[in-house]
């Protein structure tokens, strides 16, 4: 390895992406326009929402019940329910599946004398889920002091105490951000699909140069890149209002690792393909898949493999991006500090190297096959 | 006409002996679909993604028994939980805040005591956990009726709920494999977007559409069969797409074609946003970047990955409008969601499916007089 | 007694099923000037690929310097410098940026890199464009810059696959000036220049089809095998085509009487053809057949090249 060598390739590489000025904007500006499209999206919608609740019908103190549901709060004091009397006769299917409201609770009074209640949703909406648990929290407490049922055991909430997303931008915002900086495999794959398309790669299979020192240039040129995308992503996310809980600096190298991880992997792509336009669409499919194995947009359920230091790993930990989205979403949600996520951010760099290494080895005996 | 047509055949040839892109092209949502199933369809279960952390400090013999009970407890004949014990408060710790668990329940040391006399002040079982977490939520929610049952049946309460919960129809017994399918499908089928802006773009990287521009083709023969050609993709895309689904469990209590025939609409949407994409890209690079930039907004402000917020702008006979409407990918997704998982029919999407038609049909016109205002006559 | 400075033994490769290179076996001697020509498809490019280390073969060896050459050795690739026959730049780097980077990767120092690279676009009459994207240089240009960056590290032997290929003719003379000029120092060259050029300027050519090698001599020697002399070719009025006539009526006149395929020319080779040229046509005319126009000129390596791989066009 000739570190001279590296530096050639990586200045020669800057030097094209350079000169291509409208396509590197638009490339530089892609993941702070994720963080726009993010905030436009749900800049407004609180995390902690007010549940809207219709109800219908009533029986035994069914004021009293209203008025216990409409108290409810969460810890910002914030009503965990809006509660709206409405219309027996009005289109309720409608309005629980286009979701203007969650639920209709129907009350009435059962056969005993007591109380009754009927809770009707859309089981497909995660809205209705999340009311739906809520509300049967509420209402199972309310019947059992109606019933007179003797309190033996009692479930209580012990949250964390970590710092949780304000809104849904926040909680979105590590996933958004994940899904940016996945582009540069496709990015990265398409450097060396333009040297295999014009045939300098042979001209530099000619010289001195070596398959690590070839992906070192490339891989150092990208993350000159990547780091001013990155930081451009972070002054977007937190212009919009994006609440930051953690170290930016830490969240900051947890984004450069797991860029240095899709370098690797676009590097790795580059084996199985013949031209940048093979690169561009094979490594974005590629790039796409990730974003959800890595539960960058929702958690992605894995088989768990075992437990390593402490940490539960699945099958979908073999992507770096896995460890670095845990790792974005803990320092920039929850305020973890380096000791709390070194191990994912150490895993997202020795995986990120282990794709290095691997598409390095299966570039070098593929070249060589040629 | 004639020469659309061989624009189309010529566009086809090229794709399907370019393996790299007819197979992403074809294969994307299949693939998807295939992806969505390895994390949630391999058991119809919970309790795959239910973690459930427990830290038994019960003195007597109840806390067991209770830890027994969630073990074997089920919904719809599946296991609820997937249960572990014996796991120290570091790690357990780590798995509730990387989000490995849903819920840390400890079963406290006088949990026997309180259960056996009633008189005591009642026992407290810890739910540790982050409330705004929906797994957590999920957890609490199952994890209060089991634990109310247990109690239930120790001390010999018999006095029945008088609670009911009832949901749309069709929607109760939804696995969750088949609620992402919609939401899935929409995604993949909207990556043609990159694929059709990656096919146009080559025409002008290779110089060829120098070539077409000399014989006289108009940006309407271009793009009309590049486009024809494109619905001959997505003819194939979406049977092969569905084909997987229900290879994989997936059943739709509404029509199949129904879906399909949204969903071919929605692949003609994905490539009139290829093109206009592709009106604005001088290399292949700049296609995929420009085209990735307007994929992205299309499907994550459609609710077909997160439910959106609802913003009404009016309502046109009952029926809500709202500004996400405007883009193909929402009227697609609530179609398709309303055919698969609700089993409605036509009739009751008809405000969807004249906006698909309509943006569908918009998208590619206008992607067709850019692309010639731009491309054709700037060469 | 003759240096061999690079070597092939027993070559041979495979694609797909398909034999592109069977059992070559030459040797290229120190300061001769090769040249290594075939048909399209012949193999030509396949063995070079092998020949400067950018291929293994699949059978047999490459030896440089009588050391075998690995496919990873970069020493050895460094000297060796090739110029293949697409033009092959970066056209995002200016033509200085290019030559001094790909100087530097063969590993020379920057400053010297520099100066060469200087230096070739000087001699390439490219100075003007040093700081030009090369993507912007006309057809031409790039020709010429292809050239300079198989010339930039020095290289002992330089290979040129078919340099002249898609120039004008201003551009076409002003390359085959400066690859004769190339002769002049101490370069060896492997090359697959079109006819004229070898002939001019190859101290020997190898001839390779379907991968195998047909024949490897001096252009002298090749031509000699086809036939000593000039060549005559007589248009004939009557189209009458009976070679065995002609053959009778030449047979004290030409070494060899043939006709064309289209049986429109006749062509006939003969020691001292001009001087016998008013019998050769007068013995023609006496056997019945009427000579129209006469073109004569000598004997080329085009002729070996035909006779041995046939007029067939080739993919």
């Amino acid at each position: 390895m000739n570190l001279q060598r590296i530096l050639l390739t990586a200045h020669k590489s800057v030097l094209e992406t350079l000169r291509e000025p409208g396509l590197l904007l638009f490339t530089l500006l892609l993941p702070a326009f994720f963080m726009l499209i993010n905030y436009v999206g749900y800049g407004t919608s609180p995390r902690e929402n007010s549940f809207p609740i219709w109800v219908t019908g009533t029986g035994p103190n069914a004021e009293a019940l209203l008025a216990r549901l409409s108290a409810e709060q969460y810890a910002n004091g914030r009503p965990v329910f809006a509660i709206k009397p409405v219309d027996a006769t009005l289109d309720v299917d409608t309005a629980l599946r286009d979701g203007t409201t969650l639920a209709l609770l129907t009350l009435s009074s059962a056969p005993d004398g007591s109380l009754a209640y009927t809770v009707r949703g859309n089981a497909l909406s995660m809205g209705f889920t999340r009311a739906s648990t809520q509300l049967d929290a509420v209402l199972t407490e309310w019947q059992n002091q109606a019933q007179g049922k003797p309190a033996y055991a009692r479930l209580v909430e012990r949250p964390l105490g970590l710092a949780r997303p304000l809104n849904d931008f926040d909680a979105y915002a590590p996933g958004m951000m994940v899904f940016a900086i996945l582009l540069l495999i496709p990015q990265t794959a398409t450097l060396l699909g333009r040297e295999m398309r014009e045939g300098t790669l042979n001209r530099l299979a000619l010289t001195r140069l070596s398959t690590l020192e070839l992906f070192g240039g490339i891989t150092l040129a990208q993350m000159f890149f990547a780091a001013l995308q990155v930081a451009l992503m972070f002054a977007t996310a937190l212009a919009l209002g994006f609440h930051n809980r953690g170290s930016l600096g830490l969240a900051v190298i947890i984004g450069l690792a797991l860029a240095f991880g899709a370098v690797g992997m676009g590097l790795g792509m580059a084996c199985f393909i013949r031209n940048d336009s093979d690169a561009l669409n094979t490594g974005s499919s590629v790039s796409m898949v990730q974003v959800f194995l890595s539960g960058a947009f929702f958690a992605f359920p894995a088989p768990t493999l075992f437990t390593l230091a402490g940490h539960t790993i699945g099958l979908f930990d073999i992507l770096p991006a896995t460890h670095a989205m845990l790792a974005l979403q803990q320092v920039l949600v929850g305020g973890a500090d380096l000791a709390q996520v070194g191990f994912r951010l150490a895993a997202t760099l020795i995986l990120g190297l282990i794709y290095f290494a691997a598409g390095a080895l299966l570039f070098r005996s593929r070249m060589a096959r040629r | 006409m004639k020469k659309t047509l061989s624009m189309c055949w010529k566009t086809l040839l090229e794709t399907a002996r370019d393996w790299q892109l007819s197979g992403v092209y074809l294969l994307f949502p299949a693939a998807m679909i295939a992806m969505y199933f390895m994390a949630f369809g391999q058991t119809p279960s919970m309790s795959n993604w239910l973690t459930l952390l427990v830290d038994n400090r019960d003195r007597g013999v109840l806390g067991a028994q209770l830890v027994d009970a969630l073990t074997t407890a089920q919904f719809d004949g599946q296991p609820i939980f997937s249960v572990r014990t014996g796991l120290d408060e570091r790690s357990g710790r780590i798995a509730l805040e990387e989000g490995k668990a849903a819920l840390l329940l400890v079963i406290p040391a006088d949990f026997t005591d309180a259960l056996r006399s009633p008189t005591g002040s009642p026992a407290e079982l810890e739910m540790h956990g982050d409330p705004l977490s929906d797994n957590y939520l999920f957890a609490r929610s199952f994890l209060s009726g089991e634990v109310q049952a247990f109690i239930d049946r120790q001390t010999g309460w018999t006095r029945p709920p008088t609670g009911t919960y009832e949901f749309l129809p069709n929607t109760g017994k939804v696995s969750d494999f088949a609620a992402g399918v919609p939401g899935v499908l929409v995604f993949g089928v909207m990556f043609s977007t990159v694929a059709s802006a990656l096919m146009l773009a080559r025409e002008r990287s290779a110089g060829t559409l120098e070539r077409l521009r000399m014989s006289g083709a108009s940006g309407g023969v271009v793009l009309g069969g590049v486009a024809l050609a494109n619905l001959v993709m997505a003819l194939v895309q979406a049977p092969i797409s569905f084909g997987a689904a229900l290879l994989m469990g997936f059943r739709s209590p509404g029509s199949l074609p129904l879906a399909i025939g949204i969903t071919v609409l929605l692949c003609m949407g994905a490539v009139g946003c290829g093109f206009l994409s592709a009106c604005f890209a001088r290399s292949e690079g700049a296609a995929v970047a420009i085209s990735t930039a307007v994929m992205t907004p299309l499907v994550f402000l459609s609710g077909a990955i997160f439910p959106m917020p609802r913003f009404e702008l009016f309502r046109i006979g009952g029926q809500a409008v709202q500004l996400i409407d405007f883009m193909p990918t929402t009227p697609a997704a609530s179609a398709l969601s309303k055919v698969l998982l609700h089993g409605m029919g036509a009739e009751s999407m008809v405000y969807e499916l004249v906006l698909l038609v309509a943006l569908c049909v918009g998208l590619l016109a206008l992607g067709a007089v850019v692309y010639q205002r731009r491309v054709l006559r700037g060469l | 007694m003759t240096n061999i400075i690079l070597s092939a033994e027993g070559l041979s490769k495979r694609f797909n099923g398909l034999q592109a290179v069977k059992n070559l076996s030459l040797n290229v001697e120190e300061g001769e000037v090769f040249g290594f020509l075939g048909p399209n498809g012949a193999g030509k490019t396949t063995t070079i690929r092998m020949l400067t280390g950018l291929l293994r073969p699949d059978g047999g060896r490459v030896l440089l310097n009588g050391q075998v050459m690995q496919g990873g050795d970069a020493a050895a690739r460094a000297q060796v410098g090739v110029c293949p026959q697409e033009v092959v730049i970066w056209k995002k780097l200016t033509c200085l940026e290019q030559l001094v980077f790909t100087g530097q990767l063969y590993g020379l120092d920057g400053q010297t890199a520099r100066r060469n690279a200087l230096r070739l676009l000087d001699e390439l009459d490219l100075a003007e464009k040093r700081n030009s994207l090369s993507g912007t240089l006309s057809g031409g240009m790039q020709r010429r810059l292809n050239i300079a960056l198989a010339l930039v590290h020095d290289p002992r032997i330089v290979v040129l696959d078919e340099p002249e290929a898609g120039l004008d003719p201003q551009n076409r003379v002003g390359v085959r000036e400066y690859v004769q000029s190339l002769a002049h120092r101490k370069t060896d060259r492997l090359t697959t220049h079109n006819m004229d050029e070898a002939e001019r300027v190859a101290d020997r050519v190898a001839i390779i089809d379907h991968g195998e090698l047909l024949v490897l001599d001096t252009p002298e020697q090749l031509k000699r095998q086809v036939g000593e002399g000039d060549v005559l070719e007589i248009g004939l009025k009557n189209g009458r085509r009976d070679e065995e006539a002609a053959q009778a009526a030449l047979s004290s006149l030409a070494a060899n009487v043939q006709w064309d395929e289209a049986g429109a020319v006749l062509r006939v080779r003969a020691l001292d053809a001009v001087g016998r040229l008013a019998q050769i046509l007068g013995a023609l005319e006496a056997a019945g057949f009427q000579p129209g126009a006469v073109n004569i000129r000598a004997n080329t390596l085009e002729d070996v090249f035909i006779q041995l791989t046939g007029r067939r066009l080739r993919e």
